[in-house]
């Protein structure tokens, strides 16, 4: 297992999000979460990136502990996350968004290397390089979350609904750099609404309801599992 | 003509001081998104460590302008660690109280320790020029280039290095600047070390200029909030800008009319832009 999360319980003040759920990623694998809104998936991900810090469980990472490790340090060992709402720095340019992305990286000449691919993989973000990112369409800024995130030289990708408010298009065109992504050796964690996206791309998948898994298995059981076409596939 | 020239250049140097003093208070804010009102009171340390470096020790003047600005960061950059960290994403009134008691502190012992009585600061150069009639000291000249170079600085150390990317990125959301590696924390403590020690520099050459006091700080406070919200928290631009104005408001009518009036202008001047752009000149809306 490359990451592991055992008996995860997140707590924000009083409220309970995540109330004891367990999984595992292998090595090259995709997995997914899906459920409804307030389900808990978005906190999972802060979890494992060290953005809120477990009540209680464990969060293995190539064999060492992460969990309650701040998120500077948690992205230093290959997790990076593209967060939901693509959260760029919308004041600076998109050069500079992707820059940032690459904070931890002391090597210039690895750095220029890696915006060159960043616009060699989107070529329309090299002509916008100097635009403010606010400026971008929700396509071209997804873009840019996913490029700024490659800065980094990821093991673990954490997408955050990647799919949320992009056009049907552009859907489709995430869907095939996540697969492309993964035949280049990287791992994924996706969480998605879009759960009949989310399951063809994955290989297993993990059902959220409020906070604990409901249901768990290979994603393509799930995709034909009557419950869940019924409650998430609209079947 | 030439009173016209010579309000105008005394504006200017006024407005660049008034600027760096603003930049400081609103990089800290910007950054941390709290109210420091002891900023004023960081300007007045700056200009006593420059007093006491030149006019008690003889120390020359320059070295003493670099070391109030080192020793005023440090400050700056102790008090976020050890006061205002605990404090960070809590109601911004906690920060309010404790920076308000920083004042009370700071300017109460500072009469206690340098005493009451109005001190000078040695000028660093003399003598002077006479342009359109207008006359112009050296000293001002030169105060205001390094106000300029002070600022083209701190807006290239924004722009080009990674550390001022990271401020920025700290500025607009930590929590994806945290995801990109950044140690908010420790861009905190830069950040309120360095709006400080502008401050500071802005006391030592406002103190050059005129005379200081250990209670001075709290009109440079009330100034450098003024020009904050006429052009914009967290806008380094629009804090010099603003502070522009402001200098010019205070000279023009500081020397035609009085300076009671100047401030009583300023808070119309500043009551008209926030009714037209309620986020100020180049002000963001921070939700």
């Amino acid at each position: 297992m490359l990451l592991e999360v055992k008996d995860l319980y997140v707590n924000y003040g009083k409220v309970a999000a995540i109330k004891g759920v367990s999984m595992g990623l292998e090595r090259g694998g995709i997995i997914t979460l899906i459920g409804a809104n307030g389900a808990g998936k978005s906190s999972i991900l802060k979890a494992i990136s060290g953005l809120v810090k477990p009540t209680s469980g464990t969060i293995h990472f190539d064999g060492a502990r992460i969990d309650g490790q701040p998120a500077s340090k948690v992205v230093g060992m290959g997790i990076v996350t593209v967060p939901e709402g693509r959260r760029l720095f919308k004041l600076m340019t998109v050069r500079e968004n992707l820059r940032l992305g690459a904070f931890l990286d002391r090597d210039r000449a690895r750095i220029s290397r890696s915006i060159e691919e960043v616009f060699e993989r989107f070529p329309v973000l090299r002509e916008k390089q100097h635009l403010p990112s606010g400026k971008l369409s929700g396509g071209q800024q997804q873009m840019v979350a996913i490029g700024r995130a490659l800065m980094a030289q990821p093991k673990v990708l954490l997408m955050d609904e990647p799919s949320l408010g992009l056009s049907p298009k552009m859907i489709d065109e995430i869907a095939e750099l996540i697969v492309q992504l993964r035949a280049s050796g990287l791992s994924i964690v996706l969480v998605e609404q879009n759960a009949n996206l989310a399951l063809q791309l994955s290989d297993f998948g993990y059902v959220l309801e409020t906070g604990t898994i409901a249901v768990s298995g290979p994603s393509p059981e799930l995709l034909v599992d009557p419950e869940v076409t019924r409650a998430y596939l609209g079947a | 003509m030439s009173d016209l020239l010579q309000m105008g250049l005394t504006g200017i140097n006024l407005g660049l001081m008034y600027g760096l003093i603003a930049i400081g208070l609103t990089l800290i804010f910007g950054v941390m998104r709290i109210i420091q009102y002891a900023h004023g009171e960081m300007f007045m340390l700056g200009a006593f460590v420059l007093y006491y470096w030149t006019a008690e020790f003889g120390l020359p003047y320059w070295p003493g302008v670099a070391v109030s600005a080192i020793i005023i960061f440090g400050l700056g950059a102790l008090l976020q660690v050890t006061l205002f960290r605990p404090l960070q994403g809590k109601n911004i009134l906690y920060s309010l109280a404790v920076s308000l008691g920083l004042v009370l502190i700071i300017s109460g012992s500072g009469q206690l320790i340098f005493g009451t009585i109005t001190k000078g600061i040695p000028s660093a150069v003399t003598g002077g020029v006479l342009i359109g009639g207008a006359y112009l000291s050296y000293e001002r000249i030169v105060i205001s280039s390094v106000s300029i170079a002070l600022i083209v600085g701190l807006w290239a150390f924004l722009r080009l290095s990674v550390t001022g990317l990271a401020i920025r990125a700290v500025a607009e959301d930590p929590d994806t600047a945290a995801l990109q590696g950044i140690q908010t924390k420790r861009i905190h403590w830069i950040a309120f070390g360095l709006g400080s020690a502008l401050a500071a520099i802005a006391g030592c050459m406002m103190g050059s200029l005129l005379s200081i006091v250990p209670t001075m700080g709290f009109l440079a406070t009330i100034k450098a909030f003024m020009i904050v919200i006429m052009g914009g928290l967290g806008s380094v631009i629009g804090a010099l800008v603003g502070g522009l104005i402001l200098g010019m408001i205070d000279s023009v009518v500081t020397t035609t009319i009085s300076g009671d009036i100047a401030l009583i202008l300023s808070f119309v001047v500043i009551f008209l832009i926030l009714v037209f752009r309620p986020a100020g000149l180049f002000g963001q809306n921070w939700e």
